[in-house]
């Protein structure tokens, strides 16, 4: 027998690279020789364990343009990426980050780990507005070819709209939100979405009633239009059931917020319950599991072992953290640049249930770092992605960076 | 209870008396016991030469004999495995995987695929190749994006 790992069979090698815990050694692993990239291309989406999000803090607008990573146990790593200096954070979406192109004035999508990057078209009359879209997420089933990847978007609190990869315009879609007047007009941002997901490759959509809505594309209606006003795809009422809850509770010290996110293959709405005075407060919160047959919800405290990440910007997600079970976890900013230039808490608000016990407001996180500035912290799920069709489109484009 | 031996043979013809209980861990020897007519001088074993078997059988025997039945033998059992790994050197670890993925030993092969991958943190590149015994097969242009795709991690 010799002791070359080249006569390794495939099943061994699977077996030692299931081992490898740190996402460094998936990259030096994946570096080795053209039969180890190719097996690590082949299987990545399940060689790689479950990791919790990476923070990244957008530099500071006189700084450099590359971004530190933080590890969720608070260490800070350097795995800077360059970034040309054109380019303004946006949002978080699973693996991807967005950015603002200055120069192009269109939307970047961006898998740092991978250096890939997807130029996607502006939204007619947006291109200001898109610089500050509320939320991003992506849906990516499969590998990286057409249509098989599609981003949604809300901006201006209420305005949605999606795109499939190789589509050159966007499809908007047109909500019929139920009438509610903010409870404190000058307090609460007029948000009427609060939230989006993409749940088995369609967009899914929780308003500020708590009302969720599926975007069904029309076999029979254009895909895509170049104004919203004609031929919007409509998004369906799904479930409205928690209208009279979320009323009842909304008063003029309490607001809920409301979540989309897939645990374990269903649609979870979760509902926190916050100070109105006090943004970085969780007052409580509630979990309901999406029964699409009967069109309703049904309340439960059983996250299945999953940790929850939600956040008003970045895309909300769940994973699997062995240390970290049944949790939920929010992203709070807590003190001001005002006060204090030099530092920025940055505190995880850990709510819900931990390994079954119920708890509010335990800071699981924290930041303090001189370098950092009030800019909001971005958070992504440090995955490399694997390119198998790179592509160049006429309106979206797939390119890698050198 | 009984106690009953079988014979087992490597490649290089060494002889190897263990217990049936121990041998049977092996879902191939257990197979082979079962299927076909023993080897006058033991089963045979092609493909595991004797410096192999040897580790294999002490592996074996160990874990044959020892049952635990608390988390305080657990940890004992855990501490011998990390000593009976400690004194292998890389080249014995790697056929001692593919050994243990002949004979069907899942506790081996969890064991000493693990061994490799704890060897890999902390590893550059190069230092996997030089593990693996593998060779840079990468074009110049494949190397550079290579390189570039994974930079975050490295530099």
């Amino acid at each position: 027998m010799t002791s070359s790992v080249l006569h390794l069979p495939d099943d061994v090698l699977h077996l030692i690279v299931c081992k490898l815990r740190s996402l460094v050694c998936h990259a030096a692993f994946r570096s080795v020789c053209k039969t180890w990239r190719l097996f690590a291309q082949q299987h990545y989406s399940y060689l790689v364990p479950p990791q919790p999000p990476w923070l990244i803090f957008p530099a500071h607008a006189t700084a450099s343009t590359t971004y530190n990573f933080y590890t969720f146990d608070g260490v800070r790593q350097f795995f800077d990426v360059e970034v040309p200096e054109e380019y303004t954070i946006g949002r978080g979406s699973g693996t991807w980050l967005t950015f603002w192109d200055t120069k192009v004035e269109r939307v970047r999508v961006w898998n740092p780990l991978s250096s890939i990057h997807i130029l996607l078209p502006s939204i007619p009359g947006t291109e200001t507005i898109l610089k500050k879209f509320d939320k991003f997420v992506v849906s990516t089933p499969g590998p990286l070819i057409k249509n098989n990847m599609i981003f949604g978007v809300f901006y201006k609190g209420e305005k949605l709209a999606y795109i499939k990869l190789g589509q050159e315009r966007w499809t908007h879609v047109e909500v019929d939100f139920l009438h509610q007047p903010p409870v404190v007009p000058s307090l609460e941002p007029e948000f009427k979405i609060h939230d989006i997901v993409f749940y088995q490759g369609k967009l899914h959509v929780v308003d500020r009633s708590g009302m969720v809505f599926v975007c069904e594309e029309d076999a029979h209606a254009p895909h895509y239009n170049d104004h919203h006003r004609r031929c919007p795809v409509k998004a369906v009422k799904l479930i409205d059931h928690l209208h009279d809850k979320i009323q009842k509770i909304n008063h003029e010290a309490v607001i809920t917020m409301l979540y989309l996110v897939e645990v374990k293959g269903r649609l979870m709405v979760l509902l926190r319950y916050k100070a109105i005075a006090n943004d970085s407060s969780s007052l409580g919160w509630s979990f309901f599991k999406v029964d699409f047959s009967k069109r309703n919800l049904r309340s439960t405290k059983d996250l299945e072992g999953h940790s929850l990440f939600l956040s008003g910007g970045d895309a909300s997600m769940s994973t699997i953290i062995p240390y970290h079970k049944d949790s939920v976890f929010c992203k709070v900013n807590e003190g001001s640049s005002l006060m204090n230039p030099y530092s920025l808490k940055c505190k995880f608000i850990v709510s819900g249930y931990i390994r079954g016990e119920s708890v509010c407001n335990k800071h699981l996180f924290q930041v303090d770092d001189w370098n950092l500035t009030d800019l909001q912290p971005v958070w992504i799920i440090p995955r490399t992605t694997t390119v198998m069709h790179a592509q160049r489109e006429r309106g979206v484009q797939l390119i890698r960076m050198n | 209870m009984s106690t009953k031996k079988i014979t087992l043979l490597s490649s290089d013809r060494e002889q190897f008396i263990v217990d049936e209980a121990v041998a049977i861990q092996s879902q191939t020897i257990k197979n082979l016991i079962e299927d076909t007519v023993p080897d006058e001088d033991g089963i045979p074993l092609p493909v595991v030469h004797s410096r192999i078997l040897a580790k294999v059988t002490e592996y074996l025997t160990k874990h044959a004999n020892y049952k635990p039945h608390n988390d305080a033998a657990k940890e004992e059992l855990k501490n011998w495995d990390v000593k009976f790994l400690g004194k292998l050197d890389n080249n014995t670890l790697f056929d001692l995987i593919l050994a243990a993925n002949y004979l069907d030993i899942k506790g081996l092969l969890d064991l000493t695929c693990q061994a490799v991958a704890d060897l890999m943190k902390g590893m550059s590149v190069e230092e996997v190749r030089k593990l693996f015994n593998i060779e840079n097969d990468f074009t110049p242009e494949e190397e550079e994006a290579v390189r570039k795709e994974n930079q975050w991690a490295f530099d």
